[in-house]
């Protein structure tokens, strides 16, 4: 499908503005996608999103959320669209035998509840991503995903409620 | 409880990070300075990585027939190597060397159409439904799917009709032994939408065939009690473990529960194996043979457990499987315990000293990848998916045993030994063309394309490139979406007056008709009826100009599991997805054209001949509107919140109504919402008041109004319990619906007349109405029998409006009458 991009109107606001949030745009990517490949993917798609609603955007200041929202929403389709194959999850066995390491893979695989993560809801998992390895506040969240603040606290409730429960059902934890 | 407040969990969290964290790689910024010079940018650009397999990695009968080319390598590594790495001289080919000279390198197509195998069931197109192919002993046997004849080959090209052999769906080839399973229709018990097992008419029951010479065939003792069917089955050299349960068949659920598993030596005596308590009643589970052992994976059902499966029916809307992912393992079949180790993946070429594993490894290894064992993977750096090109379309594996090919469209076939190195294969030959979509099979000395209807093979050269190659079919050319400008105005509808219903004249049995369907349009010349095929199957497409005489219409014309039905124009479209996406174009219901276009498959839609609208779900919150299958895409935004989710849309006249939820900014839970427009071009928002956390699911038209179905909806957009109905004459104001229908009603409506129907005391009671707010008793002209079946285990009763008349259709079997009107 053929993008129909508007003309080059502030083409160099846009590209620094971008440019400075790649890094983060990509980490976060790179977290909830669990691929240096597709976070790659993601963020380039992002950038083309962004760039196809530039004319929209009134308040530049305002493109850092702006842009994380569409970067979460690209993450956060591309899971969806992960739904219904089956996953096997990765363990620190096979981590270490993989010729194609994976910095992101690898950081999720040193602890069960980071391979736990990627059962959640992909809407969940955008709101623990932002919480835990973004360090944004649930207001910073609710900004950057244009979401109430309610939805945020109430799905990060319920994503944290599901990997407690999970990790206690393992017997993993003892407490 | 606050979970924020739960350190334990908080802190292991936030200690999740790399270190370094990475940076993006140059190719990003690279993009981004060009996307910014000014484009444009094709998805190909931004999809730059690997796709992931496609969904036949997660079919379980699919992994059968994987499976079924598994356990022969301990024979044929050793036996074909020698033969296979041969140089075969060729006019066409030059000395210049591949990148692997010991590796196939071309093709040499041939038709084998007419020498011998059994007639192409669809000469339309598409593949032969239910193909399997074995290698064994030198041979390649394949059972037809079109009668379940079992046939085989020495060379590819002659095949033989092996008399007498059981009709069989499916094969494995063990060293001792060919296995071949046939299967039979039987009393079932199947999982409803609920996940609550019912009786049911559709099931299969398995029986499964021995031979020890591929000619002379024996049925085992194995006893597959009625109403299960093999899902799965792997070898470790003579030892074969198959596992059963309810099968998915004519539901289309993936549900697929495993209640048994047996183990044989010989394919002549069985024995019931021994299962841990959580495997019993596991779902999706398939048995795959590993240095370890048996190991099978599957999905252990827990209502309190995360979402293991997404599944969507145009019928039986969004249903969701939670659970957790477990594995077993065994070393001789009969005693299973938990697998602790790495799960495995899905292999595709079989297991023996010598031999390797290609498959897949899911979030482990995107893409494709290589073991020794079948539960350590090393992702392939060249494989078909990176570094070599990118297969396109439904992509096929298959082995002869030592030699694994992958292919794609085109045919773009890819070898491999499954030691991580990989080689396109070049076509070439006599022939002027090759079917663009089909099945790749690798055989003894080649590859058999099934394709189109028609077979063709391709005989394997190694070490030698091809001077002159087949040019292959091009692909549809995509039509492309712009956003904007607003579609050009429409023209002004004039619609004849709609009387009421009381009911119907006698209903007649119709001899073809679209039984079980999902879904029937009218459009400009007639009607289309489409029923979704099981996971892994194929849709089933019927055409009629008058609604009562229906003919079906080739499946083998289409790919894909689940599709939609949508009038656009003087027009139909069929729009599918679930193991084969692609949009098809009909003047006349009969023949059917692929075409390009956005990747609408699964949106909702509706048309008519103004045009057709399907609308995308968020982030985007657009519509596009498309006023005839040679026109242009139009795209707009809906208007109101961003978090906004779309279901279905309905066309009465010229107002379409789009429906779906969006979030309450005060309460943060979902509402349900529509969007309303009269001239496809224009959207206004409508939130229903005294509905928070619910979201509308479905929505049909009749001429003066519609009618919607909201269900309670959670934080994660999860629907669930029964439906609340609701009326609206124009999709901005609505009305809760105190009428005779229950919350599991099935509502139809085709712009004039919508029905509703269940099942009231063993009968089938039906109302219909124009407006969606008075509706009238519908009473059916039928004879005692046929209300019986009607309302028989498993019938799935449905009542369209066709025209002036009504379609009943259910499982079983389709009725037609002409409305009786209401005086």
């Amino acid at each position: 499908m053929a993008l129909a991009l508007p003309a080059g109107k502030g083409a160099v606001a846009f590209v620094q503005l971008v440019k400075t949030e790649i890094p983060v745009a990509y980490r976060l990517a790179g977290y909830l996608l669990r691929d240096e490949g597709e976070a790659e993917d993601a963020t380039q798609e992002a950038i083309a999103r962004a760039w196809e609603s530039w004319s929209k955007l009134r308040d530049q200041d305002r493109f850092a959320a702006w842009f994380g929202r569409i970067v979460a929403n690209v993450c956060q389709d591309r899971l969806r669209k992960r739904r219904g194959i089956r996953i096997v999850e990765i363990n620190d066995e096979t981590a270490g035998d993989l010729h194609a390491r994976d910095a992101f893979r690898d950081a999720l695989a040193r602890d069960e509840v980071g391979r736990l993560v990627q059962s959640l809801p992909p809407d969940q998992q955008v709101v623990v991503a932002l919480r835990f390895w973004r360090d944004l506040s649930l207001e910073e969240i609710s900004d950057r995903l244009d979401l109430p603040l309610g939805t945020v606290k109430s799905r990060l409730h319920y994503a944290l409620r599901s990997l407690r429960k999970e990790l206690d059902r393992q017997g993993k934890v003892s407490r | 409880m606050n979970y924020e407040e739960d350190l334990d969990l908080t802190t292991r969290l936030r200690r999740i990070s790399a270190e370094p964290e990475p940076d993006a790689p140059s190719t990003v910024y690279g993009f981004l300075d060009r996307v910014a010079a000014g484009g444009p940018v094709e998805a190909g650009d931004v999809r730059r990585g690997f796709p992931r397999l496609s969904v036949r990695r997660s079919r379980p009968r699919s992994f059968a027939r994987l499976a079924a080319v598994m356990g022969v390598a301990a024979v044929l590594v050793l036996a074909l190597s020698g033969t296979l790495l041969l140089t075969i001289a060729h006019p066409s080919a030059v000395t210049t060397s591949p990148r692997y000279p010991d590796l196939w390198s071309a093709l040499e197509w041939q038709d084998i159409t007419a020498t011998g195998f059994p007639p192409a069931s669809d000469p339309s197109g598409g593949s032969m439904p239910g193909l399997r192919i074995v290698t064994w002993r030198g041979a390649a046997y394949w059972n037809s799917g079109s009668d379940g004849s079992l046939w085989s080959s020495t060379d590819g090209v002659s095949w033989q009709k092996i008399a007498g052999a059981p009709a069989l769906d499916n094969l494995l080839a063990t060293p001792d032994v060919l296995l071949g399973q046939s299967t039979a229709e039987a009393p079932c018990q199947l999982p409803d939408s609920a996940g609550v097992v019912r009786p049911s008419t559709c099931q299969l029951s398995s029986v499964v065939w021995y031979s020890s010479d591929g000619l002379t065939w024996n049925r085992s003792s194995l006893e597959i009690p009625a109403g299960d069917a093999i899902s799965s089955w792997a070898a470790i050299g003579s030892t074969v473990v198959v596992l059963a349960g309810a099968s998915d068949y004519g539901t289309g659920d993936p549900a697929k529960q495993t209640s048994l598993a047996y183990v044989s030596t010989g394919g002549s005596i069985w024995h019931a194996s021994t299962m841990p308590d959580d495997m019993v009643g596991a779902i999706n589970c398939y048995v795959v043979s590993t240095r370890a052992g048996f190991v099978v994976s599957g999905i252990v059902v827990d209502p309190a457990g995360p979402v293991q499966i997404s599944w969507t029916n145009v019928s039986m809307g969004s249903v969701e499987i939670h659970g957790y992912q477990r594995s077993w393992v065994s070393s001789d079949g009969l005693n299973w315990s938990v697998y602790q180790g790495s799960a495995p993946g899905t292999p595709v070429v079989g297991f023996g000293p010598g031999s390797e594993y290609v498959g897949s490894r899911g979030d482990v290894m995107p893409g494709i990848g290589h073991s020794t064992d079948g539960t350590h993977w090393l992702q392939d750096s060249d494989g078909p998916f990176n570094a070599l090109g990118q297969i396109t379309g439904q992509a096929s594996f298959s082995s002869n045993g030592s030699q694994v090919v992958a292919c794609g469209d085109g045919p773009s076939c890819y070898v491999t030994l499954g030691d991580g190195r990989w080689q396109a294969l070049q076509n070439g030959g006599t022939i002027s063309s090759l079917p663009r979509q089909g099945q790749g099979w690798a055989i003894q000395g080649g590859l058999l394309w099934d394709a189109g209807g028609r077979l063709y093979f391709g005989r394997a050269l190694t070490g030698v490139t091809l001077q002159q190659t087949i040019k292959v079919a091009p692909a549809p050319t995509p039509t492309p979406f712009t956003e904007g400008p607003t579609p050009p105005p429409l023209p002004t509808v004039s619609l004849t007056p709609v009387s009421k219903w009381s009911g119907t004249g006698n209903l007649v049995k119709l001899p073809v008709g679209p039984i079980g369907a999902d879904q029937v349009v009218a459009w400009a010349h007639g009607y289309v009826a489409l029923k979704n095929g099981p996971t892994g199957g194929h849709i089933q497409v019927w055409s009629s100009k008058d609604g009562s005489a229906w003919a079906a219409v080739p499946q083998g014309a289409f790919t894909g599991s689940t599709g939609q039905l949508t009038a656009i124009g003087d027009s139909v479209m069929l729009a599918t997805w679930n193991d084969g996406n692609g949009i098809w174009f009909s003047s006349n219901g009969v023949d059917w054209a692929r075409s390009g276009g956005p990747p609408i498959g699964d949106l909702p839609m509706a048309g008519s001949g103004l045009g057709m609208v399907a609308a995308m779900d968020e982030p985007e919150g657009q519509v596009m509107y498309l006023a005839s299958p040679d026109g242009q895409w139009y795209g707009m935004s809906l208007p109101g919140a961003v978090i906004q989710t779309s279901k279905s849309i309905a066309l009465s006249g010229s107002r379409w109504v789009l429906v779906g939820k969006m979030s309450n900014p005060k309460t943060g839970n979902w509402v349900p919402a529509s969007w309303p427009s009269s001239d496809a071009a224009n959207w206004k928002e409508a939130t229903v008041t005294g509905a928070d956390g619910q979201g509308f699911l479905s929505i049909v038209a009749g001429r003066d109004g519609f009618v919607a179905v909201s269900k309670a909806t959670d934080s994660s957009g999860t629907a669930s319990g029964p439906g609340t109905l609701w009326s609206s004459p124009d999709g901005s104001t609505w009305t809760k619906l105190t009428t005779p229908l229950g919350a599991d009603a099935t509502l139809t409506g085709d712009g004039n007349h919508v029905i509703g129907c269940q099942v009231d005391s063993g009968r089938l009671a039906c109302w219909s109405s124009i407006d969606g707010q008075t509706w009238s008793v519908l009473t059916f002209g039928a004879d005692s029998a046929t209300l019986a079946d009607w309302t028989a285990p498993g019938a799935k009763p449905r009542a369209f409006a066709v025209g002036d008349g009504v379609l009943i259709v259910t499982a079983d079997g389709a009725w037609y009458a002409p409305a009786v009107v209401q005086k």
